[in-house]
């Protein structure tokens, strides 16, 4: 599903190059739940960046679904995101301006050929597996972190993308609330047959996931 | 989609209100500025009544007399040359103005040397508007008259109430006709009635009343006049002698705005042929054809050869500022907006959105604002010429609301309001993904 060969990233200044990632060699099968450990600065964030088609790899390919991704321009890159990826993120990053289902709904209005009613039901139905359809017209400042995780979920999964990428997604939650986060991502990744490549610290949280991957130093150890 | 920018923008707008409310102020107090000048620059200068034909006219008011001398220059230039001073001269030979006079035409003047231009398809004289007191009831009255001859009546169309003009043969048969504004007949027959065929007595003669216009502002002083009579009433206004400086002035009108550049052409050229009654005096004659809008501005601008540029810059540069402060501010205030939605920009690129659709919503925004602030502009602009026109601030001069002014207004400000969001929305679209979402997380 996701497969990433020789990959490299060198992060450049004009007076210093910085290696954060090199000689990745790494295979995601579809279906599958892995989590990327390692301290932090060692580049797993950076790894994850490059999955998600939100940053270029210096040197290497990567393909996913078979499609050679790493040479798309932005605008098919933004269309490939759209469709096939979702996003969670450590700090939330909802929009507060917005309601719940507006929040949600949002990468639903960059896709062409829904309508807004298509587009109301599939982030109602969102929330609904996430399990907050009652603050469905809350502003995220009215959550709790847990909750805006959960939006987050389902902001992440409204598109029905084939692959889910969550960056510390218990980091800021404590953990029962982070138990609970896992519990959705352990769900959608068992029933809906989503992949997950998911960032984490916490060793209680990897150890649920199918593989564990660590990266140290930007390479990856195991 | 729509839907989404509309709440958002609504959201964006709400949440910072002070930064709202300076976009809005700036966007509608220049909207206001903008209209209430051009309210004011239609009325004195717009193509409308009495000024119907303004492009083909061309207003001859005033004669020069000049008494031109030769000006000689030296100019001595020294330079050393071995240790020796060398001295050269250099003479220019120009003119120099000795004496002037300016003043109005005398009758006999105009019909005699600028009567048959060829590119004149009318000209009309008249005088310099002398006042009369009335008595009237015991009552003061103070009536402005300009009397002229028929053509007048073709060159400005005054807005008839009732009546019609003195015709050509009233003029010719010295028949007493007269037509007055609507305020003269209020004031010395004390109602709105109609005053056809009523008598006015002027200067001890008796008028009949045939025709009732709109008053022109005092502003419009080519046809501002209470009363309105035919040459023939003025004593001696055409007598012959050789004074070329009298009370009078001319209007001519041209069949197309192309014939008038001739006509100032043939005026201009006629000036040279014209013989100087007095050459010991004077030896050169003057006559300056003007537009309508080069009359106002030499009246500005105190009849400096430049004064319409002078007019177009003072006009042009008001408004370029007023239009330029807000567009500065809304560009600041767009910075600052957008430069905390970094985060939002991430979160939307990150989910599939397209530099071109995050301009489009940040346009979006903008163009809401400026709609709204085009609103409140409208409001205000409404309510500040009515107060001019209350108040009299500029005399008797009426400011109308101009719908195409305002229209033009807000486009304007829409055009520097969507330039004031582009430059801000364009770098923070192209933002890169990751950076943005490094930014001020929610």
């Amino acid at each position: 599903m996701i497969h990433l060969s020789d990959v490299k990233k060198v992060y450049r200044t004009e007076t210093v190059d910085t290696m954060a990632l090199h000689d990745i060699n790494l295979k995601v099968a579809e279906g599958e739940f892995v989590s990327v450990m390692g301290p932090s600065g060692c580049g797993k964030s950076t790894l994850l960046n490059l999955i998600g088609l939100l940053d270029a790899p210096s040197q290497g390919n990567i393909s996913i679904s078979g499609q050679a991704v790493s040479s798309y321009d932005t605008g098919k890159l933004a269309r490939f995101r759209n469709e096939n990826l979702g996003f969670i993120f450590q700090s939330f990053h909802l929009i507060n301006d917005l309601k719940v289902i507006d929040n949600v709904e949002l990468p639903l209005i960059y896709r062409k050929g829904l309508g807004a009613v298509q587009r109301r039901k599939l982030a109602e139905t969102a929330i609904e597996q996430v399990g907050l359809s009652h603050r469905i017209s809350h502003f995220p400042t009215q959550l709790s972190g847990g909750q805006k995780q959960r939006v987050a979920i389902a902001r992440a999964i409204v598109g029905k993308p084939r692959i889910i990428l969550a960056d510390e997604p218990t980091g800021n939650l404590d953990s029962v609330m982070g138990q609970e986060i896992m519990d959705i991502l352990l769900r959608l990744n068992r029933e809906e047959g989503a992949t997950i490549v998911m960032v984490t610290h916490e060793e209680g949280i990897a150890r649920q996931t199918h593989r564990l991957i660590r990266i140290f130093d930007g390479s990856q150890v195991a | 989609m729509l839907k989404n920018y509309l709440i958002l923008t609504w959201k964006v707008l709400s949440r910072k209100r002070f930064f709202t409310f300076i976009s809005l102020f700036g966007i509608s107090f220049t909207l206001m500025v903008l209209v209430t000048i051009t309210a004011f620059l239609d009325s004195e200068l717009g193509t409308h009544p009495p000024l119907s034909q303004k492009d083909r006219i061309t207003f001859l008011t005033r004669l020069e007399m000049d008494r031109i001398v030769p000006d000689t220059t030296y100019i001595v230039d020294s330079t050393k040359v071995n240790g020796m001073m060398r001295y050269d001269s250099t003479m220019q030979i120009g003119e120099n103005r000795a004496s002037m006079s300016r003043s109005s035409f005398a009758y006999i003047f105009l019909d005699r040397y600028l009567r048959d231009l060829p590119s004149a398809e009318l000209m009309s004289i008249y005088n310099s508007r002398p006042s009369f007191d009335l008595f009237l009831n015991g009552k003061k009255l103070v009536f402005n008259v300009l009397y002229s001859d028929a053509n007048f009546w073709r060159i400005f169309d005054l807005q008839f109430i009732e009546g019609e003009p003195f015709t050509a043969s009233a003029v010719q048969n010295r028949i007493p006709d007269i037509v007055i504004t609507r305020a003269a007949r209020l004031a010395y027959f004390g109602s709105e009635e109609s005053a056809l065929g009523k008598e006015i007595e002027l200067n001890r003669e008796k008028f009949r009343v045939v025709g009732v216009v709109e008053p022109l502002s005092k502003s419009k002083r080519y046809a501002a006049a209470d009363a309105y009579l035919p040459l023939p009433f003025l004593r001696d206004f055409s007598v012959q002698n050789d004074d070329y400086f009298g009370g009078f002035e001319s209007v001519f009108l041209s069949a197309s705005e192309g014939d008038r550049a001739l006509l100032k052409e043939e005026i201009l050229h006629k000036a040279t042929t014209i013989p100087i009654p007095n050459p010991e005096e004077y030896n050169t004659i003057v006559l300056e054809p003007l537009s309508l809008e080069e009359g106002y501005a030499s009246g500005i601008f105190r009849e400096d050869k430049n004064s319409l540029l002078y007019l177009y810059l003072v006009f042009g540069g008001l408004m370029g500022l007023f239009v330029l402060l807000p567009t500065l501010n809304l560009i600041n205030v767009n910075i600052t907006r957008i430069l905390e939605r970094s985060s939002e920009i991430g979160v939307r690129k990150a989910f599939g959105a397209r530099t071109g659709d995050l301009l489009l919503q940040f346009v979006f925004e903008n163009v809401v604002l400026t709609l709204i602030g085009g609103l409140i502009g409208f409001l205000l602009a409404v309510w500040l010429i009515h107060t001019i026109n209350e108040t009299q601030v500029f005399g008797d001069i009426t400011l109308d609301f101009s719908t195409s002014a305002f229209l033009y207004g807000v486009g304007i400000t829409l055009f520097f309001g969507i330039l004031s969001g582009l430059l801000p929305a364009w770098r923070m679209s192209s933002l890169h993904v990751i950076q943005a979402l490094k930014q001020n997380p929610s």
